[in-house]
């Protein structure tokens, strides 16, 4: 079968479930709410509304807020996205059809990237109203939106593989959310130890400590290894996961 | 006749408990093959070994005689699988359900309508084609259930318990549905209904703790277990001294026993006569009857039936072939 056409067959049913479901309304909902209550008290809190203020006082910490709360959403989301078709021995249909097991995972990954993307387009509203205001700074602003971009993906990656372990969503969800946090705490790691390779090392596989440079809008090469690395990794991992079923 | 799948050896190790265990048979093509054993024997791993979801600890698994473990991807379109629990989305409408799984099936974008509106009419589900799976009934769930596995038009068919859990009706309606596809595919019907089995069936596997004990055709797995033959008829008349000149006359070879019944206000007799398997005194013991003016209403043969057979094929202490044949001589 084209490759092409399997995953968008796939993916569109994922997609269908998904806006089927009243829990993705109730997640764009809350999670609008909070970052637009957020942004209301940056914008209250900033003494001074010049162009720098702006993005170091408002914008630069409304996306770190966004990027920690997709912390919580990503676990939501990607909770059903193989749990439930293990349940409902519905991955079966899948294996025996004529999808590669390739297509069935990245089906189930842009579905999921999708409706992330579907949830943070609603906050490009809070730049554009600074837009309207004579805010200009729109490199940070683009390389902020790449940076959570590649956040979601990540952790996406992580909750598909945390989903593909079980047949319950709920452990799933609470599964992908320890791993999640884990990743982050280990910044605190990087702050408590003082040997120099370690303290790299950890650095490197934070994965806030990526997102920091898209946040100052200073992409590293080494970012993109990280997000690329990290992906194929849990690829791999989900495959195998999804294989083991067959032993 | 060619066969349509052929296991050689099979085993099926779950952290070292044998689920299947040195299995082998074989099943006709065109045939409809009965697959029956009891609870937690293997059917279903058998069955799902032999569409490929699970891959075997030894053994081999021919499909249209393509080793499937080299030939995986060719043979997942000749194959079609219903599960115990068929695999059903849920929310999804029964139409857009099967364009799905016609879609993900390969069946050409082009021909995906045609085939679709074909399988809804062959299995009776044009009128809830836009009810939600999730709100239909259990007769009409293991409807879309065997429609999924007919939708890419496979050769081999393999049901795992389709009338699970159905009423009578929808246990005749599924009947009719698993007859009206004998002949053009082959079908593995696993059931826990015997005498659906009987009905439907030309073939049959017996299998127990993940061995086969029987397998082959149901006349001559059914000669194997009758130990004599066995006859009913019905008489008007029937006293002491008939059944003294019957015991006169046959009791060397034939065995009788009878009851008086009453049928609507007048007397009948029910005559229970055994014969060995090699001898036929039919004939003999009908003129007997007619001579005695016994008012012969009715004689016919029992045969053994599949549930009888299973009994004795999955008794304990019954395993091995051999072992059944020397239990039954």
């Amino acid at each position: 079968m084209n490759f092409l056409r399997g995953i968008a067959l796939t993916t569109k049913k994922e997609l269908s479930d998904y806006f089927g479901s009243p829990l993705i309304y109730i997640l764009a909902g809350l999670f609008n709410a909070i970052v637009g209550w957020l942004f209301f008290n940056y914008l209250v809190d900033a003494k001074n509304l010049t162009l720098l203020n702006l993005s170091h006082s408002v914008l630069i910490p409304l996306f770190g807020n966004i990027n920690f709360l997709f912390l919580f959403l990503i676990p939501l989301l990607s909770m059903k996205l193989f749990s439930e078709e293990k349940k409902f021995q519905t991955l079966d249909l899948l294996f025996l059809s004529h999808l590669s097991q390739t297509q069935i995972i990245f089906s189930k990954f842009l579905a999921g990237l999708l409706i992330s993307l579907f949830i943070l387009s609603w906050t490009m509203v809070f730049p554009m109203i600074l837009g309207f205001s004579g805010y200009n700074d729109w490199g940070l602003v683009v390389s902020s939106y790449l940076g959570l971009v590649l956040s979601i993906i990540t952790y996406l990656w992580v909750g598909l593989f945390c989903s593909s372990l079980t047949e319950n969503p709920i452990i799933s969800a609470l599964t992908t959310f320890c791993f999640l946090l884990g990743m982050m705490l280990m910044v605190l790691t990087v702050n408590a130890t003082h040997i120099e390779i370690l303290n790299t090392f950890f650095q490197y596989l934070s994965s806030p400590f990526h997102y920091e440079s898209f946040s100052r809008g200073s992409i590293k090469n080494y970012n993109l290894v990280y997000i690329c690395s990290f992906s194929l990794f849990f690829y791999f991992l989900t495959s195998k996961s999804l294989e083991s079923r067959r032993w | 006749m060619k066969n349509a799948i052929e296991v050689k050896n099979l085993t099926k190790e779950f952290a070292q408990i044998k689920a299947v265990s040195n299995m082998t048979f074989s099943v006709k093509k065109g045939s409809i093959h009965g697959f029956l054993g009891p609870n937690g024997s293997g059917k279903s791993t058998t069955m799902k070994m032999i569409c490929g979801l699970l891959v075997p600890s030894a053994g081999e698994i021919f499909v249209g005689g393509l080793k499937l473990e080299t030939h995986f991807d060719q043979l997942k379109r000749r194959i079609g699988f219903l599960p115990e629990n068929p695999p059903l989305y849920q929310s999804m409408l029964v139409g857009d359900y099967i364009k799905f799984v016609a879609g993900i099936r390969g069946v050409p974008s082009s021909k995906v309508k045609e085939r679709v509106e074909t399988i809804l009419v062959q299995c009776g589900l044009e009128k809830v084609r836009d009810r939600r799976i999730g709100n239909l009934s259990l007769g009409y769930t293991q409807k879309v259930g065997v429609a999924q596995a007919l939708v890419h038009d496979p050769e081999v068919v393999l049901l795992d318990e389709p009338t699970r859990g159905l009423d009578p009706e929808a246990v005749d309606e599924m009947r009719k549905l698993i007859k009206e596809l004998k002949g053009e595919r082959t079908l593995l019907l696993s059931s826990h209904l015997l005498n659906e089995v009987q009905n439907l069936c030309s073939e049959i596997t017996i299998i127990k703790e993940g061995q086969v004990i029987q397998n082959g055709p149901l006349s001559e797995i059914r000669s194997l277990f009758q130990q004599q033959r066995v006859f009913k008829a019905e008489v008007r008349s029937f006293n002491e001294e008939v059944y003294q000149a019957f015991e006169l006359k046959f009791g060397d070879v034939l065995n009788l026993d009878y009851e008086k019944k009453k049928e609507l206000e007048r007397e009948e007799y029910f005559l229970n006569l055994k014969m060995p398997k090699s001898s036929d005194y039919r004939s003999e013991v009908c003129n007997f009857l007619v001579e005695k003016n016994c008012g012969l209403l009715s004689f016919s043969e029992e045969s053994i039936g599949v549930e009888e057979i299973f009994r004795l094929a999955t008794a304990k202490d019954v395993l091995k072939e051999s072992v059944l044949k020397e239990s039954l001589l």
